[in-house]
């Protein structure tokens, strides 16, 4: 089937987006910036044919608050950044609710708010899917 | 995890003050776009540069399906084969009246001097996606302005009208469903030819007919089709069924829901009309405004109801 995400699982579909500019902000920020946020954000808009700038808006306060918190969530395990993480994908989310509100937009169903949270839930996978794997450290040869 | 810290002086503006530039562009955008649709042709050229990357992404679901229908049992394709010939001579029967009753249909009106039926062209479009946010009935099809879609366009399941193309990109287009909040198209009820306005809802995947009278002859279960006024809409395609009817005495019109019966779920393929040539006179369908069946014909315009004595 061409669209795995149907009836109310569309309303819970992750935005990975997102979650991947907020763990590249954490991981590389001297390779990330506000502009990407943005440009992302664009780009997000035109490919749901929504007003532009409404993602880009989300986005760029979810970079701003990942880059001011980034050392923090640094010192945490993988589980406990998913839950420091969680508030910044909420607060792209509820932007973008705002705005689409002020324009008149209808109020989707109440299974739209745990779209942030069931995407929180994929950082876990982030580190296996992302990160190069640690080899075993050189066993010291025995001369 | 890497900790190396970004900078340890940084230089140029705060990172507050690029949020506050990036947030006030992002709403001179939204402004502009939305009051002043200045934007269409940097969107058109964005949809562009992101297409191939959208093929890409969709590329592991197409490699499943076809995967899956390679595996599938020839008994079933038998099966499946054999069902769709028997749908086919059934229909049969109804298309060769349809043709006969079509031609006496323009005979008779050619008597009356009324424009005669033309027959719309058909484009036949697979679905390749939904609108990633829930603010919006829309899906994507994979024909655009290089197989000849115009903007405007009715399309259609095999149960009944899905919407209305709103934008055309050079390889897919954007079909607004009539569920969207933003979409309105003329119907008529079956039963007694009672016409009026049908509004989307928006989320609930539902629309309503706002402007029908309390008195109006109208109740649960019947079948709507599109009236045809307006030109747009070729008239007697099944558009939904009224679910429910609610008469309040406060208020001079009657609360209607409506389901759509094209549901898109099930379906892979639409049928894509073609728009007729004297509505595009008018003016090209925009999101803002009602449908421009309703904006072209004022007859068809809410609040004022056509209703037969």
């Amino acid at each position: 089937m061409l669209l795995p995400w149907g009836g109310p699982w569309l309303l819970l579909r992750p935005d990975l987006m997102v979650l991947l500019l907020v763990y590249w902000t954490i991981r590389e920020p001297m390779l990330m910036g506000g502009w990407v946020a943005f440009f992302l954000g664009i780009l997000a808009d035109s490919a749901d044919s929504s007003t532009l700038g409404i993602h880009a808006l989300g986005y760029s306060m979810s970079y701003y608050l990942a880059a001011h918190f980034r050392p923090r969530i640094l010192s945490f395990y993988t589980a406990n950044q998913a839950l420091h993480v969680l508030p910044f994908i909420f607060v792209s989310q509820l932007t973008t609710t705002l705005v689409s509100l002020i324009l008149k937009l209808p109020l989707p169903d109440w299974l739209w708010w745990l779209q942030s949270p069931f995407t929180a839930l994929f950082w876990l996978t982030l580190p296996a899917l992302l990160e190069r794997q640690k080899s075993p450290p050189d066993t010291p040869k025995v001369s | 995890m890497d900790i190396r810290t970004p900078e340890l002086f940084s230089r140029g503006p705060s990172p507050l003050a690029r949020l506050v530039f990036y947030c006030a562009l992002a709403i001179a955008c939204i402004v502009v776009d939305y009051r002043f649709h200045r934007l269409d042709a940097f969107r058109k050229a964005m949809s562009v540069a992101i297409y191939p990357f959208q093929e890409a992404a969709n590329l592991p679901s197409l490699l499943a399906d076809t995967v899956r229908r390679a595996i599938e049992s020839p008994q079933a394709l038998q099966a499946e084969n054999d069902h769709l010939r028997q749908q086919l001579l059934l229909q049969a029967d109804a298309v060769q009246q349809l043709g006969a009753t079509r031609s006496q249909l323009n005979a008779l009106r050619a008597l009356v001097g009324l424009r005669q039926e033309q027959a719309a062209s058909h484009a036949v479009a697979e679905i390749i996606g939904m609108a990633h946010t829930p603010f919006v009935q829309k899906i994507v099809i994979n024909t655009g302005q290089s197989s000849g879609i115009q903007p405007g366009a009715p399309v259609m399941s095999v149960e009944g009208l899905v919407g209305q193309v709103t934008a055309v990109d050079p390889f897919y287009s954007e079909v607004t469903l009539i569920t969207d909040k933003n979409q309105a198209l003329p119907v008529m009820v079956v039963r007694n030819g009672l016409r009026a306005m049908a509004f989307g809802n928006g989320a609930s995947g539902t629309f309503s007919l706002p402007y029908v009278p309390i008195a109006s002859d109208i109740q649960a279960g019947d079948a709507l089709v599109t009236s045809g006024i307006g030109g747009l809409y070729p008239a007697g395609i099944s558009v939904g069924q009224i679910k429910s009817v609610e008469r309040d005495s406060s208020s001079a019109f009657a609360k209607i829901q409506c389901v759509p019966t094209g549901a898109v779920q099930d379906h892979r393929y639409v049928l894509v009309l073609s728009v007729p040539p004297r509505a595009l006179g008018g003016e090209l369908p925009n999101l803002d405004a009602p449908a421009p069946s309703a904006a072209t014909n004022p007859s068809a315009k809410a609040p004022r109801k056509l209703k037969k004595p």
